[in-house]
């Protein structure tokens, strides 16, 4: 029989927050938050001004009404990364079987490390990034993915919980449902309303049962509820995880409107991934390969991560002219996506500002497109750059063979 | 939205501190630390260590990027260029100790 693994969760407490404190120690101790330049919403709250009821996603104008002391901060996405980038550092130090989820939570498999017990080195993790970065993580550590991220969460900040092996489904038991992967504030009712409360209300009810509400995710839901997770840690490669896709077309293309619209395409379904994943990005880098093989690459970010592809359009045109230097053909286009960052959640209270309610109305529709494509296909909704293409290809125009397929690289 | 030029080195540096040595670049903006001997433009090649005395060290403190000295005595501080105070280790963040100057000429 297999020995039980050792999966530790990281999860940096109130990321954003803790790095600005970090870096101006006036803040430390403070209730203070970051956020309210662009949306008008709390992107990350000191644990200060949680404690006076201010939460990630509130609109600044009540959180301020709040916590009149509070102090705002706009967000410099560009330290944060390189903050990230250092926390993650000491992780490799341990093994480099190391997942990084987003900037600031990510999963280290400690089963194969050769010094010590999982428990010394998580310890040590946490205490060389409180003394180096001067922020503060939370880890779980446990048998599987599932059990050492609830771990992680359970109380935080500044934490640490074991999960024996063995005793993974007496620790889920008495959580509440909301707790497994798949059930979120909206779907919660749902399991309420079942009588399924608790994660071993699951783990009791007969599979047919549970298959009546949970659909076809009830076997899945299950085995977290009682407390089985097979999942592998997936280390990064050199890189941290990024968003890509290339094309390269049937014929060389020097018709700068129809490699613009194929770029745009490309954007649309990548932002697609993006918001499947719950996440934003802010750097992209377009690449070009020009006829006789010579590559290129251009790279720009935006201030605040996006999930949403028109945030990327305005890049597209911009580096393609820097990287589009020789009067040559094209034969391939390639965009990436870097910089992840977890995408904020929806408000929790309601929108006073313009910005806010833009930023919200945009998101509601990119879900609602995206749920749209999913359900009827994925033409079922095109932008003015999609139809162009279609018309150029069928007619015989275009300098690329098809419709990109999505997920293509 | 409004864009960021990037780092002419970004996608390197987005690399480096999977890399045993975790390095970084910084491109110096000002005068500020003529004083220590950098001037505008420099680039720093930042290594993250630990400290040693007499190290020179960009350090995070109060938002700012300061260049400094380390002191490990009489308590582990920074000096920064005068007038300005030193600062104790713990009111910092040390962002890399400057192994090499890349002067652009």
């Amino acid at each position: 029989m297999n020995s039980p693994r050792s999966i530790l969760h990281l999860d940096a407490d109130a990321f954003y927050a803790s790095v600005e404190q970090a870096a101006d120690s006036r803040l430390r101790g403070k209730p203070m938050a970051v956020g309210g330049e662009t949306r008008g919403v709390i992107s990350s709250a000191s644990y200060e001004a949680r404690a006076l009821g201010v939460r990630t996603a509130m609109s600044t104008a009540q959180a301020k009404r709040i916590c009149p002391s509070l102090i705002l901060v706009p967000g410099d996405f560009e330290k944060y990364e390189r903050f990230s980038r250092l926390m993650f550092s000491y992780a490799y130090d341990l093994t480099p079987d190391v997942e990084v989820c987003s900037i600031d939570e990510g999963y280290l498999d400690l089963s194969k490390q050769g010094h010590g017990h999982p428990r010394d080195s998580a310890i040590h993790l946490a205490k060389v990034i409180r003394d180096n970065l001067k922020i503060t993580i939370s880890q779980g550590l446990a048998s599987n993915k599932f059990c050492s991220a609830v771990a992680s969460k359970l109380k935080k900040p500044n934490n640490f919980i074991e999960v024996p092996a063995g005793t993974e489904r007496e620790f889920l038991a008495p959580l509440p449902s909301r707790w497994l992967p798949g059930i979120g504030k909206k779907t919660e009712s749902l399991f309420v309303g079942a009588g399924l409360t608790l994660i071993s209300d699951l783990a009791h009810m007969p599979l047919k049962q549970l298959e009546r509400i949970a659909g076809s995710s009830a076997s899945a839901l299950q085995s977290f509820a009682l407390g089985i997770d097979l999942r592998p840690v997936i280390p990064a490669s050199a890189a941290p995880k990024s968003f890509g896709e290339q094309e390269t077309f049937t014929s060389n293309s020097q018709d700068e409107f129809f490699i613009l619209a194929v770029l745009r395409s490309m954007t649309d379904r990548l932002c697609r991934r993006l918001r499947d994943e719950g996440l934003a990005a802010r750097t992209l880098t377009l690449r070009i390969r020009y006829k006789d093989m010579e590559d290129m690459m251009r790279s720009e970010s935006i201030h605040e991560p996006s999930p949403h592809e028109s945030d990327f359009y305005p890049l597209l045109h911009l580096l393609l002219r820097k990287a589009w230097t020789r009067p040559e053909s094209l034969r391939l286009v390639g965009v990436r996506l870097t910089n992840l960052h977890a995408a904020l959640p929806e408000p929790e209270l309601a929108l006073t500002g313009l910005a806010q309610k833009s930023a919200t109305e945009r998101l509601q529709l990119a879900e609602a497109s995206d749920l749209l494509r999913r359900r009827y296909g994925k033409k079922a909704i095109l932008r003015g750059h999609d139809l162009w293409l279609r018309k150029k290809l069928s007619s015989g125009e275009g300098g690329g063979d098809s419709l990109p397929d999505p997920g293509k690289n | 939205m409004d864009l960021i030029p990037s780092h002419p080195l970004s996608l390197l540096l987005e690399e480096i501190p999977y890399h045993p040595s975790r390095s970084f670049v910084h491109q110096v903006d000002s005068d500020q630390w003529k004083e220590l001997g950098i001037q505008k433009k420099d680039r720093l090649l930042l290594e993250f260590r630990p400290l040693k005395d007499l190290d020179l060290a960009l350090i995070l403190h109060h938002g700012q990027s300061v260049l400094t000295r380390y002191r490990h005595h009489p308590k582990p501080h920074f000096l920064p260029p005068s007038p300005s105070p030193s600062i104790p280790e713990n009111e910092a963040v040390l962002q890399g100790v400057v192994t090499c100057l890349i002067r652009m000429m």
